[in-house]
């Protein structure tokens, strides 16, 4: 007993003092099983795939595609005093409303962030994937997802800020020196990743289970249309346009069908987070009021103006395009739209002179509208009233789509110089005077 | 106990003589003989010669000459007797004995204090030895409880100057009469007496003797040490102190106890949280938690509570010390400096807090029965407006504003009756919260195995309306035993605490001070809750609608501890700390639509927030600790090994469209459930630790700690580093010149350390470059990037440096501790800011941003009487910290810190705007354009104020007189605190909420005011934003309070006899029972925004049998 004892408490005592030099081993975990390193997301089309899907969830859920109260919608809107802000005392939207933003204003650096971090993930999923084994097809489909978000991206950085710092890489040790880019400069990348996303993505949505809720070859020449449109590249614009326009899959909709899900007029749209669409919210509780000069511009019998607005109780009109709030998602937020497309085409159409092919495109809008055809007349006497309606209905903050309202406010008065033959001014002085102070 | 009686006695006489001298040689007994040097005053060489004077004249003469005090009672020695000596350059024993024998006087000399003390021998003048009658005595001394030999004991004829002292094996040999009585002592134990007798062979066992004064052993966390010999700063806070509280939170039992600990308690409601901070804030990003130890296992800091579910009724979250019982706490040991916290290298940062729990102790079986019942209120309430003022400042705004208030503007004014009025903190803060408790134990053993076991059961009512609770049902066991051949030591504890939350879904202070005073009734006639067009609506709801929601959550503690001990060697043990705590808690929220307004509840559903956490931990610590005593010293070596694991996860999910209100708890109810929070991390741990400590005869200590420590926090290269500190004491007043020098300095110490610790209490996986699930979207679940990745970033540091000095006079009487510290935090980890466009706003990494702590604390601990009937001690702490950020590379670019630190500033500063006062001429606050651009915005608050504790402590008292005890503590701060006006959301009549009192001293025409005009415009409001931005809001919140008293009376002697019970006490206990302060808000601990912490009365019986 007692040599057992001994040997016993021998081997203990070794066993001990060995394991008393702490081991190097022991502190290497593994990776947490809520995460993934990067190095396997891009290892399998699986998880490379939520990777792009990440994008669209974060448009979706509070970024500046979502409609929610620090998106482009909203902001552009109240900047273009389509919207005007009930919560007055709330300073960071007061400033958007009397277009002096300053620095400081927390939603301008929401949304400066916001862009950039989906940048940020369009270009790990672009270096992830670049030498990733997942299957080819797979492969080239995402990479062109992800150009088509990054396109997007830059495309609402240059129309609002300007010159905006490019970056195409992941490495912040390299991006946190980067200084600002040409504007020109960043639409020649813009352009290069919306004509490959256009050549790498399906023409169809069965990647998405055919919900429209994945950019496509379509979206991604509805974009590059308005890219040639807003870089004065009219017949690059109207060519892209005509492509979409052409396509079986896009028609226009009834106006109560447009904002449903799966609406035939859809190119993108966005199933909501919550079962209700963030627009719907930020318009319901904070009391966002559409200006009365954007309500009188309605013209009588104009059927939009109760299809898609509403009286609200305490007396003013609001947005009314989303309805659902009972949370059974039948309504999707718009991103991109057929009838933009339309207005694109009628633009680069007037701007190449060719007014009988733009009235053709207008007009298809207003007879969906309820309106009686237009003619190079009567949209010259009407300018004003036309004013409000064409920038409400193209991709104005009621829309719901993604464009902004300060973007849509700029094609606007594009819009009117060409077809009131008012003014000469120019598509680049109108949006150099309109830029965002960076976010600081 | 018979014999100590008489012992005692005996001293008491002595102490007649003089109480204080008389103590000071009782208390120092042990220490004077345990020190081999005995004899060395009687070496003295004397030169005197004194014919026919009285006794008293020549001991007089003998002080002159040696500075040795005589004591003695004027009843045992005649003074008056003449005595006769003529000595030349002769020792004093010599001249002593020569002056003392003859006239039957025997002399004790109390070596350290130059003492001596007279007494007649029992039996007259004593017989001249005769040497033939000596024998020689062989022995051993062994340890009571552990039966390891002894050495170093002294063993000593009582009554003279033979002597020796035991072997490493315990064994002594001496030479006695049989007549002797031998007088074991030593260091730390109870001194023992044997009469020789005709025995040969003297075995002995000294017990323990933990109350001698100066031998209170502390816990260091890997050993114990002797509160005498410590080198590091460790406080301590007994039993006897967290017993006399009505409290359920152990935190709140060290408020004000300790200094250098600086305990905030976040809010009144049960459960909620405190802020606990040792000497500062040393991190500017991470965890400023001290580490929690409990029976040797880590146990968190951070709250087990989600956000989601939690937050407007806890503020922070409910505390995870919660689910420890403070019945079942023996002591809390606070480890501050270096010397002391070092051994938990890269988590001793932030300081370390042991919490060490009961066990048995060897006798006879005792059963513990303690009981009490109180209750609570809330500690202060504001001077808020009645009916008539409040309808006043409105209908001034109004007409100001030249505006008639509208049933839009003004439903207070015009569709509330005007005349109605309810005291809102009354009615919503000012119940009555039933605060019960009842503690049982069971403790016993022998001397081999001793066991504690018991239950406990603690409730506590809220103060809100509503029948709401937090209680605690918790159960401990604890076993202890050696084996019969003394090698073998196993130890294992468990514990478990059912901590069981009802709680309403928000804390409805705000409410009680905000609502209207004349606000509509609560409920209908028919007991609905009354709701209406011209009652409460949504956007006034009825705040008794709250009392429909509900938090309500399970907080569930295991932990389980084993020690296993085995000594190969006398001196040579091999111990392993094993651990294991598993806390978990599962949480509930819900929000009825019957608890929403009509006309918010037809578009909303019924929604439950389900949060589910869980915390598991296991440590394994094995360790080898030898201590050789070599010569007069004595070494203490420690080696050792940490492995720790700890794993957290958490799930907390929304859930909504419950048809059934009373299903609302069932998840498979819900219509719909979205994720709310997933989170899952492990954290592992691995270090090798050792410790040297040296003590030379007693009074020169060294202490030297080491730790390599690795973390899976870090990444590769970077998971392991190397702390450790020294620190060294002389006890000074050991050395022998000492106690000529300043004969009234019974104790003094000087200690000083330096080390390096580390803070590591950054979330799990920082350095990882890793994705994780977003969402659905489509039906698939996206993946995210969580962070950019940098995987360099290391530990914080902290280099703390202590100096310390300890003085005890008159017999320690008087006790202070003085200390400074200086400690410099830096390598700090701080999210990097980033320009956004690099895809997130920040990167983790080391900034060498420094961070100082520096800082004095006293304490005073006095025994103002000490009788055996009557005892009264006071004792006082004071911490005067100075937290400074020393320097902070590029701070105005970075995004997170740039507005809220300044360098050369405390950290927690605040800017304000730079206040003006009213302007005579609008009647409005106004405040300086500081930067003259015209327009006054967030870049004109730059005025910096301090918030927090410039000092604090604590004054404690206890008095025992003939079985009555009465303890009460005063705690004291000196502090900065957000004023009044942050509890208000709108200027004074501005919007449908009450305002204090104080308000009436408004502007109302150009003279002067101190409180704007009453006013409905937006340029009021703005102007009081500001106003509560500036520097006006930062206000003095000092106070003062009567923390605690505890009043008790324990049963004599007699009656315990014959009710057969071992003791009895009843008790009255009383928490925060008087504040004293300025402050003009809510209560100047928790400022107005949650519910202050409770005054708490209570009465209870505690027996022993």
């Amino acid at each position: 007993m007692k040599t057992i004892c001994h040997s016993y408490i021998n081997n203990c005592l070794v066993s001990v003092l060995l394991s008393l030099m702490a081991c190097s081993d022991f502190v290497e975990v593994d990776p947490p099983r809520t995460d993934l390193m990067r190095s396997t997301v891009f290892g399998s089309s699986e998880t490379a795939n939520a990777a792009v899907l990440d994008i669209y969830f974060q448009m979706s859920s509070s970024g500046f595609a979502s409609g929610d109260i620090n998106s482009i919608t909203l902001l552009a809107a109240l900047s273009a005093d389509e919207i005007v802000n009930g919560i007055k005392f709330d300073p960071s939207y007061k400033q958007f409303n009397d277009n002096v933003i300053l620095p400081s204003n927390i939603r301008l650096l929401r949304l400066w962030t916001d862009m950039y971090n989906c940048i940020y993930k369009a270009n790990a999923i672009i270096e992830g994937l670049s030498d990733s084994a997942i299957d080819e097809p797979t492969r080239t489909r995402l990479i062109g997802e992800a150009r088509f978000a990054r396109a997007l991206c830059y495309f609402y950085l240059v129309n609002l800020f300007g010159d905006v710092p490019m970056v195409i890489s992941t490495d912040y040790k390299e991006n946190q020196n980067i200084s600002r880019l040409s504007a020109d400069q960043v639409y020649l990348q813009i352009l290069s990743d919306a004509k490959a996303a256009q050549e790498a993505l399906p023409n169809d949505f069965s990647a998405s289970n055919d919900e429209r809720i994945r950019g496509n070859k379509g979206a991604a020449t509805a974009l590059l249309s308005r890219i040639y449109l807003f870089t004065g590249d009219w017949a690059g614009a109207e060519m892209q346009a005509t492509k979409v326009i052409e396509d079986p899959l896009y028609e226009l909709s009834t106006l109560n069908g447009v904002f449903l899900k799966n609406s035939s007029e859809v190119i993108l749209q966005l199933p909501p987070r919550f079962g209700t669409v963030p627009e719907r919210s930020t318009f319901r509780s904070y009391n966002m009021a559409i200006t009365s000069r954007l309500v009188s511009a309605f013209e009588a019998g104009d059927a939009r103006k109760t299809a898609w607005l509403q009286l609200a109780p305490a007396g003013y009109y609001r947005p009314n395009k989303y309805q659902s709030g009972d949370g059974s998602s039948s309504e999707y937020s718009v991103v991109i739209r057929l009838a933009e497309v339309y207005l694109i085409r009628s633009e680069a159409r007037i701007r190449q002179h060719n007014l009988s092919g733009a009235l053709d495109d207008l007009n298809a809008i207003r007879l969906r509208a309820g309106l009686n055809t237009a003619t190079v007349k009567t949209l010259s006497l009407a300018h004003s009233n036309m004013s409000a309606q064409l920038n409400y209905l193209p991709s104005g903050v009621t829309d719901g789509s993604t464009s902004s309202v300060q973007v849509a406010s700029i094609r606007f008065w594009n819009l009117l110089s060409q077809i009131g033959n008012l003014t000469t001014r120019s598509t680049r002085s109108r949006q150099t005077n309109s830029k965002m102070t960076l976010p600081c | 106990m018979q014999k100590n009686f008489t012992r005692k006695q005996k001293l008491w006489k002595i102490m007649k003589i003089c109480a204080i001298q008389g103590m000071m040689a009782v208390l120092l007994w042990g220490v004077s003989i345990a020190h081999d040097n005995y004899g060395q005053l009687l070496e003295k060489k004397v030169t005197i010669s004194i014919r026919e004077l009285p006794l008293e004249e020549a001991l007089t003469e003998i002080t002159r000459l040696t500075h040795i005090k005589f004591f003695y009672s004027s009843d045992q020695i005649e003074l008056s007797q003449t005595v006769s000596i003529d000595v030349a350059n002769q020792s004093l024993r010599v001249t002593l004995d020569n002056l003392l024998h003859p006239h039957g006087i025997n002399y004790r000399v109390f070596e350290k204090e130059s003492t001596i003390i007279l007494r007649r021998f029992p039996g007259g003048a004593p017989e001249v030895r005769k040497t033939t009658d000596l024998q020689e005595i062989k022995g051993t001394v062994k340890d009571a409880l552990t039966n390891q030999p002894l050495a170093g004991v002294n063993v000593i004829v009582r009554g003279s100057t033979n002597g020796t002292s035991t072997d490493a094996e315990g064994k002594f040999v001496l030479q006695a009469d049989q007549r002797d009585i031998l007088v074991f002592s030593f260091i730390g134990y109870k001194t023992q007496e044997l009469i020789v007798g005709d025995r040969s062979t003297i075995d002995i066992q000294l017990q323990e003797d933990v109350s001698a004064l100066g031998e209170v052993e502390v816990n260091a966390g890997y050993w114990r040490v002797s509160d005498r010999q410590r080198t590091g700063n460790i406080s301590r806070v007994t039993t006897d102190d967290i017993q006399g509280q009505p409290i359920s939170n152990p935190l709140a039992a060290l408020q004000g106890r300790v200094p250098g600990l600086d305990i905030v308690q976040q809010t009144g409601v049960p459960g909620g949280n405190y802020t606990v901070r040792i000497r500062g804030q040393n991190s500017i990003a991470n965890g400023n938690d001290p580490l929690y130890i409990i029976d040797g296992v880590p146990f968190t800091s951070t709250t087990m509570a989600f956000d989601e579910a939690s937050q407007s009724i806890l503020v922070n979250g409910t505390s995870p010390l919660n689910s420890i019982n403070p019945s079942e706490i023996e002591s809390i040991e606070v480890l501050k400096d270096a010397d002391a916290t070092a051994i938990y290298g890269s988590r001793g940062a932030n300081g370390v807090i042991l919490i060490t729990t009961k066990g048995g102790k060897p006798g006879e079986t005792k059963f513990d029965i303690q009981a009490y019942q109180g209750m609570g209120n809330v500690t202060r309430k504001m001077p808020l407006l009645g009916s008539q003022p409040y309808v006043q400042m409105r209908n001034e705004a109004f007409s100001n504003d030249g505006l008639v208030p509208s049933s839009d503007n003004a439903p207070d004014l015009t569709v509330w009756n005007t005349s109605n009025y309810t005291d809102w903190q009354k009615k919503l803060i000012g119940g009555t919260a039933s605060i019960s408790d009842i503690q049982l134990s069971v403790s016993g053993g022998d001397r081999l195995t001793q066991f504690s076991m018991g239950t406990g059961y603690h409730r506590e009512t809220t103060v809100f309306p509503g029948r709401n609770s937090d209680q605690r049902i918790s159960g401990h066991f604890s076993i202890s035993n050696i084996t019969a051949n003394q090698k073998l030591r196993s130890t294992m504890s468990l514990k478990y605490a059912i901590n069981g939350t009802d709680l309403i879904k928000q804390d409805l202070t705000s409410l009680a001070l905000t609502l209207p005073p004349n606000a509509p009734a609560l409920y209908k006639e028919n007991s609905d809750l009354n709701w209406g067009p011209e009652a409460w609506t949504q956007y006034f709801p009825n705040p008794l609608s709250f009392t429909r929601t509900s938090y309500g959550a399970t907080t569930k503690n295991f932990l389980a501890n084993a020690v296993e001990s085995y000594s190969f060697l006398p001196n040579l043990a091999l111990k392993a700390n094993l651990g294991y705590s598993d806390v978990s808690m599962a949480a509930i929220t819900i929000t009825p639509l019957s608890s929403l307004a009509p006309e918010l509840a037809a578009t909303s559903q019924n929604a439950s927030v389900f949060a589910n956490s869980n915390f598991r931990n296991w440590t394994v610590e094995p360790q080898l600790n030898w201590k050789p005593v070599v010569g007069q010293g004595k070494f203490d070596v420690l080696l050792g090994s940490t492995f720790l694991e700890q794993i957290q996860e958490g799930l907390a999910q929304y859930a909504y469209g419950f048809v059934d209100e009373p299903l609302m708890k069932n998840i498979a109810a819900a219509s719909s459930i979205a994720l709310a929070t997933n989170y899952y991390s492990q954290y592992r741990y691995s270090a090798a630790f050792g410790r040297f400590n040296y003590a030379l005869k007693q009074r020169y200590i060294v202490n030297i700690t080491a730790r390599r420590d690795g973390s899976s926090r870090f990444g590769p290269g970077k998971q392991f580093a190397n702390f450790g500190a020294v620190g060294a004491a002389w006890i000074f007043s050991e050395e022998g010149f000492m106690s000529n020098l300043l004969p009234v300095l019974s104790f003094g110490k000087i200690r000083g350390s330096y080390g390096l610790t580390g803070n590591d209490q950054i979330g799990n996986y920082q350095f990882l470059d890793a994705y994780t699930s977003s969402g659905a979207y489509g039906g698939k679940v996206g993946l995210t990037p969580v962070r950019l990745a940098n995987s360099d970033f290391a530990w914080e540091t902290n280099r703390k440096l202590e100096g310390g000095l300890e003085l005890g006079f008159a017999g320690n009487r008087i006790l202070t501790k003085l200390s400074y510290y200086q400690n410099r935090s830096s390598n700090q980890l701080v999210g990097f800011a980033l320009p956004p466009t690099t895809g997130f706003t920040t990167v983790q990494g080391n900034l060498p941003a420094v961070i100082a702590n520096t800082g004095v604390e006293v304490e005073v601990s006095t025994k103002n009487i000490a009788r055996p009937s009557f005892s009264w001690t006071t004792s006082l702490n004071l911490s005067i910290p100075r937290n400074k950020l020393l320097s902070f590379p590029n701070l105005a670019a970075s995004p997170a810190y740039a507005n809220v630190l300044v360098v050369g500033q405390p950290m927690s500063i605040v800017k304000r705007y730079d206040y003006q006062g009213v302007d005579q001429q609008t009647g409005l606050y106004q405040s300086r354009d500081s930067n003259d651009d015209g327009t006054i915005d967030l870049q004109d608050q730059q005025e910096v104020r301090f918030i927090g504790r410039k000092w604090y402590g604590g004054l404690q008292n206890s008095i025992d007189f003939r079985g009555f005890r009465l303890d009460f503590l005063i705690q004291f701060v000196n502090q900065t605190g957000y004023d009044y006006v942050t509890a208000f959301g709108t200027n004074p009549g501005g919007g449908v909420s009450n305002q204090p009192k104080l308000v009436m001293d408004r502007w109302q025409s150009p003279s002067p005011a101190s409180i704007q005009k009453f006013t409905t415009t937006y340029e009021g409001l703005q102007a009081y934003k500001q106003f509560a931005g500036s520097t006006a809001s930062v206000v003095d919140a000092s106070f003062a309070r009567l923390k605690n008293i505890h009043l008790s009376y324990q049963l004599s002697s007699p009656v315990l006899k014959k009710l057969r019970l071992l003791a009895a006490s009843i008790f009255f206990q009383g928490q925060n029972v008087l504040t004293f302060s300025r402050y003009k808000g809510l209560d100047p601990e928790t400022f107005n925004s949650s519910l202050p912490p409770l005054r708490v009365f209570s009465t209870g019986v505690h027996l022993t049998f």
